[in-house]
């Protein structure tokens, strides 16, 4: 990755999370505080752990493992919500 | 050779992103069940350590990044310098962690018998704490660990056993660190955000 590039992407994790912070102190939602902190995994993900130019079964380990997880989280609470 | 040694990491991320799942699903179901709860115990916990926390965490990520970048453009110092900074920035969350745990036990929010007994003190804000140590506590193991190897990894950039031509081991190491910083990444609002 370029040096441009970590510069940004670090410029834009330190925005995601004060936008985070700033949205819960004004009573913002559960829904938008999650997506944020999606959008900072993204970021993370494709540019300081270099999925973006990484190899394709890097990525597809990733893909898989994201998948698991939010399956069995949706799962959980759609237990609860369901009941 | 270093594209399985990539392999091999991915797949123990992936498998510390399926542990952590499920206590994650644990998480959800519970605030599920108990919103109200769970909204005390979010406003219960201190927010400006666990704001500064991510911002302290998200830097280290920037700084071990920018050390791959240094090795690569043949600056194994500045490197070195990247993860120096890591390493402080990693023991700065460890005690921001530990002087928000000893201010919730002065409080008396103490794992076991002793839970919180104020205003909120329910099943629902028992279960909130739990999770909270055995998540955050978690964490910290893995911060700990991830902290543990990039000491490891500056000693031998140091020593010059890692240097430009040969800095698998630093991108590695790297990895994990962010996928710690990843973790962290979603229980700041779990914790300290949603109300």
């Amino acid at each position: 990755m370029t040096a441009r590039s970590l510069v940004f992407t670090y410029i834009l994790l330190v925005v995601l999370a004060a936008a985070s912070w700033l949205l819960a102190d004004v009573g913002g939602g559960t829904a938008l505080a999650l997506l944020i902190a999606a959008l900072k995994t993204l970021a993370i993900a494709l540019v300081f752990m270099e999925l973006w130019i990484g190899h394709a079964s890097d990525r597809v380990i990733a893909v898989v493992a994201l998948f698991f997880v939010v399956l069995l989280c949706a799962g959980a609470l759609a237990d609860v919500v369901t009941r | 050779m270093n594209r399985r040694y990539h392999l091999a990491v991915w797949i123990v991320i992936a498998s510390e992103a399926l542990l952590f799942a499920g206590l994650f699903a644990l998480y959800w179901s519970y605030r599920g069940e108990y919103p109200a709860a769970f909204s005390s115990g979010v406003a219960l916990d201190i927010h400006w350590i666990g704001g500064l926390n991510t911002f302290i965490l998200l830097t280290s990520s920037f700084t071990i990044a920018w050390s791959i970048h240094m090795m690569r453009t043949l600056r194994p110092r500045a490197a070195l310098w990247s993860l120096a900074a890591t390493v402080v920035l990693g023991l700065a969350f460890l005690a921001l962690k530990l002087f928000e745990w000893s201010i919730h036990i002065h409080d008396g929010i103490v794992p076991g018998i002793h839970y919180y007994s104020g205003p909120a003190a329910g099943r629902g804000i028992s279960l909130f704490f739990t999770l909270y140590y055995m998540m955050t506590g978690l964490h910290a193991l893995h911060v700990v660990a991830g902290l543990s190897l990039v000491v490891w990894v500056l000693v031998r950039v140091r020593r010059g056993t890692i240097f430009p031509e040969r800095y698998v081991a630093l991108e590695l190491v790297a990895l994990y660190w962010h996928f710690v910083d990843v973790v962290w990444v979603f229980l700041w609002p779990m914790f300290y955000l949603m109300r």
